[in-house]
């Protein structure tokens, strides 16, 4: 369950991974028809750092990139960074205790990220007496955000996992090691002998 | 607690979820004024020419999903604009349809009044069908004995004369037009007043001659020839008098000297009858 103090260079990467998420996001996704409006890469990326690197870093890296977002979006300090905080924590989490196998796992966790986002979004609205009207434009733009969620989640997964899978090890030691303990098995200094 | 990764992941979050809730109190409501403003201010201008470079940058990557949006826009709106055009096609034919029925109607209307064709009990019919050879000139009504139609009466369109009805059945009839083999029709010629008859024109399917004209006569082209309507003994006319029939389209002098034939062309135009009129009541009363 430890996680490794990142080095300089991870820091970097992940670093260049939040900017390209807020990038890519403001400069492509916001202004291209199809996802305008609706789809939000920036809590599928906080989702997919939680992922590979675990709780903790995943929340620290939603915290920061969250924190960016708000930043470029104009928009109350901390929102974004409160919700991608609680998104990459949450996935770091999951990850941690439930170790999912496969990568189609992320499409519903991408679905439940972006309506995460969404509803935290409403609720924090009315928990600081902004004022959020329900309207059927409003549940239309909710689902296509779930929507765009789910659909995104894979190639936005696959991507931070390849760029960040080396800034660090696995949040659940994943392979023969672990699984070598949880079923009661052979010593971790076996598997490290094999030829 | 520096060993214990679960406080000091408690700790982390806590920290993380309290700057949240700081910031968040701190600046909400508040994105143009308040503490943090001057911090926004210079994140925002140390961003905002990264992301003028990220927008030119990416720009054609959003061209690119543009042109895909576009492209399936415009094959909607080529789809919408197909069956808007083919309903405009339709609307414009079944217009004109109805512009030149209307037409037609009017002129027969015109002529009926001008004639007093309403003692001659007109049964309005149209035509069906049209024989497909040169050979009989003939075309099918919809209207038969069940509404009054009986052989050698005559038929007339807006423009005049048509033919006769050479056929009946309970619901249609079959009308010789003038410009049958078989057909002939006592007419006059409106100017010099000299009379003949109307028959078909040898060798020109949609031509009349006048036979029987006067070698003296000083008929011109253009003048008009009616029916003449002769409503006594046993030549009595089929038609009533003055329906307009033809008009001369020329006088060779030789010709009318020889035989008395002059060259006529029907006024109504026998090649597109749609609606015509069957006089159902006799010209000729005793």
């Amino acid at each position: 369950m430890s996680e490794s103090t990142p080095t300089g260079a991870s820091r970097w990467r992940l670093f260049g991974v939040g900017a390209a998420a807020l990038v890519i996001q403001i400069a492509v996704i916001s202004q291209v028809p199809p996802f305008s409006g609706s789809a939000d890469i920036v809590p599928l990326v906080a989702m997919s750092v939680g992922l590979v690197l675990g709780s903790l870093r995943g929340a620290m890296f939603g915290f920061c990139v969250g924190l960016g977002a708000d930043f470029l979006f104009v928009q109350p300090l901390g929102q974004y960074a409160l919700l991608d905080l609680a998104v990459g924590y949450g996935a770091g989490r999951l990850m941690e205790l439930r170790n999912p196998s496969g990568t189609l796992f992320v499409i519903p966790l991408g679905a439940g990220a972006a309506a995460f986002v969404t509803l935290g979004f409403g609720v924090l609205q009315v928990l600081l007496g902004g004022g959020a009207s329900l309207s059927l434009v409003v549940l239309r733009q909710s689902a296509l955000a779930i929507l765009w969620g789910a659909l995104l989640a894979v190639p936005v997964h696959s991507a931070v996992r390849r760029v960040v899978k080396r800034t660090g090890p696995s949040p659940t030691g994943r392979g023969t090691r672990r699984r070598g303990y949880a079923t009661g098995g052979l010593s971790p200094l076996i598997p490290g002998k094999k030829r | 607690m520096r060993n214990d990764p679960f406080r000091r992941r408690r700790a982390v979050l806590a920290l993380l979820v309290g700057v949240a809730l700081v910031l968040l109190t701190a600046s909400f409501g508040s994105a143009d004024s308040g503490p943090l403003h001057p911090v926004r201010t210079v994140v925002m201008t140390v961003l905002g020419p990264i992301e003028d470079g990220a927008n030119a940058v990416f720009k054609p990557v959003r061209d690119l999903f543009g042109w895909f949006g576009s492209t399936i826009d415009a094959k909607g709106e080529a789809k919408r604009l197909k069956k808007e055009r083919n309903e405009l096609r339709r609307q414009i034919v079944d217009g004109r349809a109805a512009l030149a029925a209307n037409d037609r109607l009017r002129r027969l209307v015109g002529l009926s009044r001008r004639l007093g064709l309403a003692d001659y009990g007109p049964v309005s019919a149209t035509v069906i069908g049209r024989s497909p050879t040169v050979w009989f000139a003939t075309v099918q009504i919809d209207h038969g004995s069940d509404d009054g139609v009986k052989v050698n009466q005559p038929v007339v369109d807006g423009d005049g004369l048509v033919g006769t009805v050479s056929a009946v059945t309970p619901g249609t009839a079959v009308v010789t037009l003038i410009t049958d083999r078989e057909s002939g029709v006592s007419a006059r010629i409106i100017g010099p007043g000299d009379e003949g008859t109307v028959v078909a024109a040898g060798g020109d399917p949609g031509m009349l001659s006048m036979e029987l004209v006067s070698p003296r006569s000083r008929v011109r082209v253009g003048e008009p020839v009616v029916t003449s309507g002769t409503t006594s003994g046993p030549l009595a006319s089929l038609f009533p008098p003055n329906l307009p029939v033809a008009m001369v389209s020329a006088v060779d002098a030789n010709q009318l000297r020889a035989d008395g034939t002059i060259d006529l062309k029907p006024l109504a135009d026998l090649n597109h009858l749609d609606t015509v009129v069957v006089l159902t009541r006799s010209a000729w009363r005793p």
